[in-house]
């Protein structure tokens, strides 16, 4: 398992690498730069900016010594956009707030659409079943910057129940996990009945039932583990978004997260925190396929990983 | 085939598989167009309990490709009221947006200030916008933008993925492997920064353009107003998807003994390829484009967020959606009602046509899976 | 049943709730400000301290040197004195400096400073530190957006082409109280100048010790009427009153800023209804999408407060471009546009329709001199031109940065325009990044038509608009319109070397006259900020440059 577990870790640095090499080639190619202001700019304080951090150097040199610095200092360079700080600093602060209303987010979306999406499927072309997809259906077409207003409408201002924006206490943290858990949990909804629909004819399934087993036995027992498989699958590529951060959710909520932050530094031009950010999310990426993976020999006694 | 050095595993590659994952990852305004569609969670399926190996299978001998899963799948369609349905709305939508300008009541453009931000009324049906222009007007007229943005973003999604996966999943070694891991890559990547990129270089390249290639390509996206750049940057980052479904089904299917007999009496590898396994993968790249369809027009909304929309004065459901996503709290529901509620009815069509078809498809994609006549 | 073996299960169930842990734990979000600890909407008021919560944005630097944006100069001008301040009549009054004399000459100026004005640390403030801080923010190592400010000043031009030292700036200290500053011809704009944040002072010792993290809570000093407590990157800013500062005591002892998305009107007002803020701000007003139901509502329409601010927004047109070149064109497109629409009904925003183009504060300003609005006669001037009802004009392209106000405004500019004029606009919109880069290029140059720009006072001196940005020599590195007029550029740069009142304000007012004859550009409208004030926050009043409300003036009632 350990050996697995390093193979698994090691395979990430050709992947940075790959990707590293894909940012900085396109970021160099977009028009615009980080030091235009609707106010212009003298061109000489652009060209000494440009000399402070070092953008008048030829991009190989550029490209290299960006890269040794994350090597050898772990050094992900200083903001452009916020010149008191520099990018690790800036995603070891903004991180975790956007990992946390993700995850809560994730247990909503699983403790929520999973269990419809069985109820769902064990009840294939009932009222129950039509009307969960439906509400399903309607979780995947609303945006969040639209969902978002109308929760903070009704929970924040009418009701004043909860706060209408920030990040300071428990209470903050509900509206924008359940804004960004909608569509995560329509999405496991459907995937949950389409993959348990899936199992409950399949042969094994059809056997358990004939010999007089309760259908609820038979889904508890055989069905369900089998097709909690694939839902697994796309659990964890919801997962990795939701880690990231939700650039609407985290807009609308006013929350200093991750996911709002990378988009700024794409329109701002931060090229090291877009940079830094993007790594972090490559890395993200990569950890939540490694859980995953672990997740189906937790579940499927064939798996074994050496 | 654990050539990724990764798990060894009973399947072809583990079950979360390269093949199965639906949507891009990383990427923040898509993740609410990353429509994970169900095809990949039967593909999923197959592949752990039914998939190579598996001693369940059985072969059906001497079968040259599966029968008519076209026509099955009509068959079965027709018999679903609910799928009639959402095809007729799907329809209505893609006649009216065909015939816009016979069809809808007033210009698109037609400003009128002094009545700008009204509700329905019995000149305007479902309200007039910021500009007093009519709503029912601009969300007819931004079907045209929206299902036309949706449509071809598809299709060159499926030019791009469907050849590629088949690619990797006939070929196998070392080119699966470089598609493979290039997918890998690609897929950690943030799609914002590709699409932001895309969009605003195309753009920047075709502004100074006046003859030639470039040139066409100008008044193609003007044309288009402005989604040129949004089409192609959408068809890019979303390839890996269909890519890796296909891939999935490709490997799958390859045993099969439709293809040893035809291998076996000779066919060349690109009459393998086109006239056995597309055939038989193209059911499950249907139901994913259809599902994909309404994904599209949600990230054009997205993307109006941030400022890499559709070009005023054109309409389009996301621009829409955008202006009137605050609406509801300053007393125009109105203005979010209409364009939230088209799309909405689009989603729902969409879903319940690609849930039919795959269940039309099922009976028979789960024989050709099983191998059983 | 399959069950996963003992050891898998016990070590996977470890890792997740490791993992969740340490997500959950990590930099725990409740602060020990009053903020952290309200459940929404509920307010617990401070009994001893007078509190304020303001809205803010995350200020890119709060090093006053390399400042440029509003949310930054917000924040430093709470905190920080310089030699003087602008008052409501632009005349300047001695802040960090008690008195100046200058020479006759008009080249040298001389301040003595502030007895007992001290920094936050209790060191006093010092010539040195003035005289430190200029050559450092004039220095190329420093590469300040605003080094320019130091063009006036004896070497300063020199210096920022890289061809004299910093330390050749015509600043000395004489003595620990004396600064004198010696420009490099007569410059009646200087005083104004000397109170922007480029030229406040600044500690050697902090800035050198601590580099680029000088202005965080831990290392910053400074020496204005409030300190910095807490700056919590993105989510807070808390300042307090500083007990030491030589002036009268502010009412106000705690000021929390709020930070917010840019462009974050929506959440400031969600924010200020729910109660967690006291007004909506000075620098975005209220949203577009809620302005009628806030005018509606009873309660809130009493909160509402208008601010006028010193800037302006306009289109710019390319003079390169032949059909530009009849002045009976430019007028044409200005005078068919109705303002009073476009602000009340299209884009529901504050704001002054502008005659003129220099706003309100600027000297020689002659809104009366400038055309009025006027569809019919626009018609004609069009005709007169050659192109009646439009036929012969070509298509031109309006271009603007991607936001929803300016996707308003143009498409409603493209459309009257085509009802009065008959003239065909193409619309263009760019992100941000890219339009700022495009307008300085040669594709601008070649093939652009109008876009749409603005223009905000430094200072409220009329140096910073005919001069800076009108004159057709600094016009390149600005709004690179190609515009020239020999007698506007002779005028105002007379006028630049006019130390006289009198004569220069008749030299700008000319200089004014000339451009309405001219109508190089199309101004739109002035910009006023409205916004929602709590009733129990009084003195809140954003000065017109910078526009920021200081906290000094502030107080609020028991509530």
């Amino acid at each position: 398992m350990t050996r697995y577990l390093v193979r698994r870790v090691l395979i990430l640095l050709p992947v940075w690498l790959a990707v590293y090499t894909l940012t900085f080639t396109l970021y160099h190619v977009t028009p615009g730069g980080p030091w235009d202001r609707e106010k212009p700019v003298p061109p000489q304080a652009m060209a000494q900016l440009n000399q402070k951090y070092g953008l008048d150097r030829p991009l190989w040199q550029q490209y290299l010594d960006y890269l040794a610095g994350v090597f050898t200092r772990f050094d992900f360079g200083p903001s452009y956009s916020r010149q008191s700080r520099n990018v690790s600093e800036i995603i070891t602060d903004l991180f975790p707030v956007s990992a946390r209303i993700g995850m809560l987010a994730m247990f909503l979306a699983v403790g929520l659409g999973v269990p419809l999406g069985v109820v769902s499927a064990s009840n294939h072309h009932s009222i129950a079943d039509r009307a969960s997809m439906l509400i399903a259906v309607f979780g995947v077409s609303v945006p969040s910057f639209v969902v978002g207003p109308i929760l903070i409408w009704i929970f924040a201002l009418s009701l004043a129940w909860l706060p209408p924006g920030g990040i300071d206490t428990w209470r903050h943290h509900l509206l924008p996990a359940i804004t960004l858990s909608l569509f995560p949990m329509a999405l496991l909804a459907r995937a949950t009945r389409a993959s348990l629909l899936e199992v409950l004819s399949a042969d094994y399934v059809r056997t358990a039932r004939s010999k007089g087993l309760r259908e609820a036995l038979v889904i508890r027992r055989h069905a369900l583990r089998n097709a909690l498989i694939p839902v697994v699958t796309i659990g964890g590529i919801l997962l990795a978004e939701v880690l990231v951060g939700s650039f609407y959710v985290e807009t609308v909520f006013a929350i200093p997260g991750i996911g709002r932050y990378f988009v700024t530094s794409v329109t701002s031009r931060d090229y090291p925190v877009l940079m830094g950010i993007t790594l972090l999310m490559t890395t993200v990426v990569a950890l939540v396929n490694l859980f995953v993976d672990l997740t189906y020999a937790y579940l499927d006694p064939r798996i074994r990983y050496g | 085939m654990a050539e990724n050095g990764e798990a060894l595993t009973p399947s072809p590659s583990p079950l979360r598989g390269r093949g199965e994952h639906h949507g891009r990852v990383a990427g923040l305004p898509l993740s609410h167009g990353r429509d994970v569609g169900v095809a990949d969670v039967r593909a999923a399926q197959r592949r752990g309990l039914g998939g190579e190996g598996h001693p369940g299978v059985r072969a059906s001998g001497g079968e040259a490709s599966p029968a008519g899963p076209w026509q099955m799948a009509w068959r079965q369609l027709r018999r679903s009221k609910l799928a009639l349905f959402g095809l007729g709305i799907l329809a209505v939508l893609l006649l009216l947006a065909a015939f816009a300008d016979l069809v809808a009541p007033y210009s698109p453009t037609q400003q009128n200030v002094a009545l700008a931000r009204r509700g329905p009324s019995a000149a305007h049906l479902l309200g007039t916008d910021e500009l007093g222009r009519d709503m029912l007007t601009r969300l007819i007229y931004g079907a045209r933008v929206s299902l036309s943005v949706a449509i071809v973003a598809q299709i060159v999604i499926l030019l791009i993925g469907v050849p590629v996966g088949a690619a990797a999943g006939y070929f196998g070694g070392w080119v699966d492997t470089l598609l493979s891991r290039a997918i890998d890559v690609l897929y950690s990547f943030p799609d914002l920064l590709l699409i932001i990129i895309v969009v605003t270089s195309l753009r920047a390249a075709l502004r100074a353009e006046s003859g030639g290639v470039l040139g066409a390509l100008a008044s193609l996206d003007a044309a288009l107003a402005g989604m040129l750049g949004i089409f192609l940057s959408l068809a890019l980052v979303s390839w890996l998807t269909v890519a890796r479904l296909v891939r999935g089904q490709v490997l799958s299917l390859k045993e099969r003994e439709f293809v040893e007999s035809a291998r076996a009496s000779g066919a060349t590898t690109g009459r393998i390829v086109v006239r056995h396994l597309v055939p038989n993968v193209l059911p499950a790249i249907v139901v994913a484009a259809t599902l994909g369809i309404p994904r599209v027009i949600l990230v054009e909304a997205a993307l109006s967020f941030i400022g890499i929309g559709v070009q005023p004065p054109t309409p389009s459901w996301g621009a829409m959606i955008l202006a009137g996503s605050t609406a509801a709290r300053g007393g125009n529901p109105h203005l979010i009602l209409g364009p939230a509620g088209a799309l909405a009815l689009t989603v729902l069509a969409c879903n319940i046509v690609g849930d039919a078809l795959l269940e039309a498809f099922d009976p028979w994609m789960r024989r050709a899976g099983q191998g059983r006549a | 049943m399959y069950r996963a073996p003992a050891p898998v299960r016990s070590g996977y169930l470890l890792v997740v709730s490791m993992v969740v842990v340490g997500l959950l734990a990590s930099s725990a979000p409740v602060s020990a400000s009053p903020t952290g600890l309200a459940s929404a909407g509920a307010r617990v008021q401070q009994t001893s301290v007078q509190e304020v919560r303001l809205p803010g944005i995350e200020p890119p630097t709060l090093d006053p040197g390399l400042a440029q944006d509003i949310p930054s100069i917000d924040i430093i001008t709470q905190m920080f004195d310089g030699l003087v301040a602008l008052d409501g009549s632009a005349n300047p009054t001695g802040v960090g400096a008690s008195s100046w004399t200058i020479s006759a000459d008009g080249l040298t100026y001389t301040f003595t400073l502030r007895q007992g004005a001290t920094w936050s640390d209790g060191k006093p403030v010092t010539a040195q530190d003035y005289a430190w801080a200029w050559k450092r923010n004039v220095s190329p190592v420093t590469a300040s957006p605003y080094a320019n400010a130091f063009a006036p000043i004896k070497n300063g031009q020199a210096i920022i082409d890289e061809k004299l030292d910093p330390e050749q700036l015509g600043v000395q200290a004489a003595d620990d109280r004396t600064l004198v500053v010696t420009l490099e011809r007569p410059a009646s704009f200087f005083l104004a100048l000397a109170s922007t944040v480029t030229l406040y002072p600044l500690r050697q010792d902090v800035v050198e010790g601590y580099g680029d993290r000088w202005t965080e809570a831990a290392s910053i000093v400074t020496n204005g009427p409030y300190r910095l407590k807490e700056w919590q990157h993105d989510t807070r800013i808390v300042l307090e009153r500083n007990e030491s500062y030589w002036g009268p005591k502010p009412s106000i002892g705690l000021a929390t800023y709020t930070l917010f998305p840019e462009d974050g009107v929506e959440q400031m007002l969600a924010a200020y209804e729910a109660g967690e803020i006291d007004t909506t701000g000075s620098a975005s007003g209220i949203p577009a999408s809620q302005l009628d139901r806030i005018m509606a509502d009873p309660v809130l329409s009493q909160q509402v407060k208008t601010f006028k601010q010193s800037g302006t927004y306009f289109f710019i047109l390319n003079h390169r471009r032949p059909h530009f070149q009849d002045v009976r064109v430019r007028k044409a497109i200005g005078m068919a546009l109705n303002r009073r629409e476009l602000l009340d009904d299209v884009i529901k925003q504050a704001g002054e329709p502008a005659a003129g183009i220099q706003p309100e504060g600027i000297l020689g300003r002659q809104p009366a001199a400038w055309p009025k609005e006027d569809a019919a006669a626009a018609q004609q001037l069009m005709a007169d031109a050659g192109y009646p009802n439009g036929t012969g004009f070509p298509e031109i392209t309006l271009t603007f940065s991607t936001s929803a106000t300016n996707r308003l405004l143009a498409e409603y500019t493209q459309q009257r325009l085509k009802e009065i004029l008959g003239i065909t606009v193409r619309l263009e919109s760019m992100e941000s990044a890219v339009f700022l880069r495009w307008r300085r290029g040669t594709e601008w140059e070649q093939r652009g038509d109008i876009y749409r720009a603005s223009w905000f006072s430094d200072y409220e001196d009329p140096e910073n608009w005919y001069n800076h940005i009108w004159d057709s020599e600094s016009d390149p590195g600005v709004y690179n319109a190609a515009w020239q007029n020999a007698q506007f550029d002779g005028l105002v740069r007379q006028a630049l070397a006019e130390t006289d009142l009198a004569r220069r304000t008749a030299l700008y007012t000319q200089a004014d006259q000339l451009m309405a004859q001219d109508y190089p550009h199309v101004p739109l409208y002035h910009e006023e900020v409205r916004s929602l004030v709590k009733p129990y926050l009084k003195g809140y009043v954003p000065g017109r440059v910078p526009a920021v409300a200081p906290l000094r003036t502030m107080s609020v009632d028991p509530h």
